[in-house]
């Protein structure tokens, strides 16, 4: 869809050209770049295969002179042509202003001429776009070329819409600019026409008897037949011109008294234009030159490409700005740091822990009525990358700051998961999808939600009392989410030991990770026996790492002993330092606290 | 799909989003790309770059990963991104017709420009919301500023 910048004063469109392969396409496009000007085309780009094959598309942005002080800028796509690919055709397709058809003339490829048509009308139709409500012409191509159909078995058989059809031989860039011309006044009218509607139904029309007239057809220009044009910046030759096929007139409109814009005069392409008759509904200036002649003065407004403002029947002079997508979801809460589950968990309100407890559970407070961090809002998965970790957010490194790990009752919702090198028994999950699984609200009370989780993913049998006490911690690792049936199926290679961390890591985090963040049921019954213990206030059993347990094979486990880290990151007091004194961090931008700045 | 209308005001609120964007997030240079294919608007270090044929291209570029997204089952990825050796290039969708274009380079870090493009994100969708609601106004006659409603 075009769109007008009122700030820049653009107005940009969307040609497209389209037809079967080898039939020009990719050539109209490099005749263009070729001649046109400098200061008004960009580069061309070019996705094409080794052999010079379009494979996704061709894009020329192209400054078409100026409409009432709006520059028209419109970007001309081709699409590959080859019948495999049209998944990337109906890409290129999408928010088309103009369509050009490139067809080729020799008989034997009339079939894929018809199979392509056939195409853009289906791939439009998937946009919600009729071929016959859109700007659209078409090129007859390789008219040098022996064994062709004439121009009107041509028509006769693709030109079903009776659209604009021009001979061209693109090779020589004949009838190339012809076309260019055509599709763009069409466009700009289409335009006008759009938006002349809508304004004039906003205001009174001081002129109403100029409304409805509808001009007489124009007669078909003199089917003149093709010269032989061999050099393409020649003097004009009158071929090429435009046809109106006679058996389907395309519908005229009815002209609109005010029309927004004229149609551009295409500065540098057509430097002889004479003033031609004005109300010809879609003919050119009558002498069309073919060549280019960049020493053309640019020609004040041709009466030629000014009809009154035609309104095609087909188009829909009311639409209105669409309205606001509904289907968006409200803007993310904001991640407190850059955990990858940054999911807030919020405290159990009916927990009430002794408080000088932090990292245990009361055993007496054991059945939790629907714990509320089970079924928080779905908060927005940021999956940060834990290694994203160190910038903004000082929190994500462990900070010795004594925040109690846990539940503590009086803690609001739990901030943001300690990123790196979390205290041991601190519910941290390696959970990619932090998405927890709801709380079943009316579930039978003596089994916490997390118990049944863990009975139907993992057909545990927890003991059904004493041992809920130490579920709610387990919850919050996110073990119960998505927890395909068999993990250990799931990672046969991680099961292998090959992974296995050297027995020097006993530093490494007791808590057992797997990769896919779930974790082995195998080291469940050892994971619960140590929280029981420390929650009995028992000495728990020094963080040894069980014989089978994995982990991450992504992450070294000395890393925090290792010397080739000490000084990957910042150490916690470096932190604390630099908190206290922003200015001296040694690179500016990472105490800057984003969200707090002001534009 | 309606055309898009984009007003001074309109451009002026985007451009400091984004400029904060550039700020906060250290990044070189954003573009605001309509989904089309076609520029809306840009900030940074853009003078030596092609950003018209650049926001073609990652238009270009979503479109085909979203293909991909749909044929395994996914509606769209709501996030490209391109790893260079120092100059990476980072795409967010925006809205249903907008994504927006981050180009960094190694002075500043991945998970940085990921949150902060979120969140400008939903600032842009907000804009982005009420400029569709913008109206047509004659060309010859327009300051470029937003028509005054009664």
């Amino acid at each position: 869809m075009a769109s007008i910048n009122y700030h820049t004063r653009e107005i940009s469109c969307k040609i497209v050209y389209y037809g079967p392969g080898l039939s020009g396409k990719t050539t109209n496009l490099q005749i263009i770049h070729k001649k046109v000007p400098k200061d008004s085309k960009s580069e061309m780009v070019s996705l094409a295969t080794e052999t010079d094959r379009t494979l996704f598309f061709d894009f020329l942005p192209l400054d078409l002179g100026s409409i009432k002080g709006f520059s028209t800028k419109f970007q001309l796509y081709t699409v590959p042509g080859q019948v495999y690919y049209n998944a990337t055709r109906k890409l290129v397709l999408r928010g088309v202003d103009g369509v050009v058809f490139v067809a080729d003339s020799q008989r034997d490829k009339m079939p894929e001429n018809l199979e392509s048509l056939r195409n853009l009308e289906e791939n439009l139709r998937e946009y919600g776009i009729e071929l016959k409500s859109t700007p659209f012409v078409l090129q007859y191509n390789k008219r040098d070329l022996p064994s062709i159909f004439t121009v009107d078995e041509m028509n006769a058989q693709i030109n079903s819409y009776g659209v604009p059809c021009f001979e061209a031989q693109a090779h020589q860039g004949v009838g190339v600019f012809t076309t260019l011309k055509a599709i763009g006044k069409i466009v700009i009218d289409t335009f006008n026409t759009k938006y002349s509607a809508r304004q004039s139904s906003r205001r009174p029309d001081p002129n109403p008897s100029s409304q409805g007239s509808i001009p007489a057809v124009p007669a078909a220009p003199s089917l003149a037949p093709m010269a032989p044009a061999p050099i393409p910046l020649a003097p004009p030759p009158p071929l090429g011109g435009m046809r109106m096929p006679p058996p389907i007139p395309r519908p005229i409109p009815a002209t609109v008294a005010t029309p927004a814009f004229s149609v551009p005069p295409l500065q540098g392409f057509n430097p002889n234009a004479a003033p031609a008759p004005a109300p010809q509904g879609f003919a050119p200036p009558a002498p069309q030159p073919q060549g280019f002649n960049p020493n053309a003065a640019p020609v004040p407004a041709p009466q030629g490409f000014a009809p009154p403002t035609p309104q095609p029947q087909g188009f829909n002079p009311n639409a209105a700005p669409v309205p606001a997508p509904q289907g968006f979801a409200p803007p993310a809460p904001q991640p407190q740091g850059f955990s990858p589950n940054a999911a807030p968990v919020p405290a159990p309100q009916g927990f009430a822990p002794p408080a000088p407890q932090p990292q245990g559970f009361s055993p007496n407070a054991a059945p939790v009525p629907a714990p509320q961090g089970f079924a928080p809002p779905a908060p927005q998965p940021q999956g940060f990358s834990p290694n994203a970790a160190p910038v903004p957010a000082p929190q994500g490194f462990a900070p010795p700051a004594p925040q109690p790990q846990g539940f503590n009752p009086n803690a609001a919702p739990v901030p943001a998961p300690q990123g790196f090198a979390p205290p041991v028994p601190q519910p941290q999950g390696f959970n990619p999808n932090p998405a927890p699984i709801p709380a079943p609200q009316g579930f039978a009370p003596p089994a916490s939600p997390v118990q049944s989780a863990l009975v139907s993913d993992f057909g545990m049998n927890l003991p059904p009392p004493s041992a809920t006490s130490v579920q709610p911690t387990i919850a919050t690792t996110g073990f119960a989410v998505p927890a395909p049936a068999s993990p250990v199926a799931a990672t046969p290679g991680l099961q292998s030991g090959f992974f296995q961390a050297p027995p020097s890591s006993l530093q490494a985090p007791a808590r057992k990770e797997r990769l896919d963040g779930t974790m082995d049921p195998k080291d469940l019954d050892a994971e619960i026996a140590r929280m029981e213990r420390e929650i009995m206030g028992q000495p728990s059993a020094p963080a040894q790492k069980p014989a089978g347990i994995q982990t991450n094979p992504n992450v070294n486990p000395n890393m925090d002993t290792d010397p080739a880290f000490s000084n990957a990151f910042l150490s916690p007091d470096e932190i604390r330092q630099f908190q206290q004194s922003p200015q001296d961090y040694p690179t500016q931008r990472l105490p800057m606290n984003p969200g707090n700045a002001t534009p | 799909m309606g055309n898009f209308i984009l007003y001074k005001e309109d451009i002026e609120l985007l451009n400091k989003v984004m400029a904060r964007l550039l700020a906060s997030a250290s990044a070189t240079f954003v573009l605001l790309v309509h989904k089309d294919g076609n520029l809306l608007t840009h900030q940074g270090f853009t003078r030596a770059f092609d950003t018209t044929s650049l926001a073609a291209l990652a238009a270009g570029s979503y479109a085909a990963t979203r293909a991909i997204a749909q044929l395994i089952g996914e509606s769209e990825f709501t996030v490209l991104f391109h790893k260079g050796k120092t100059d990476s290039i980072h795409i967010s969708l925006v809205d249903e017709d907008t994504i927006m274009v981050l180009v960094f380079d190694d002075r500043t870090n991945q998970g940085l420009v990921r949150l902060e493009s979120e969140r400008a994100s939903a600032d842009i969708r907000t804009i982005l919301e009420d400029v569709r609601k913008n109206e047509f106004t004659d060309l010859e006659t327009s300051t470029g500023s937003k028509p005054q409603t009664p």
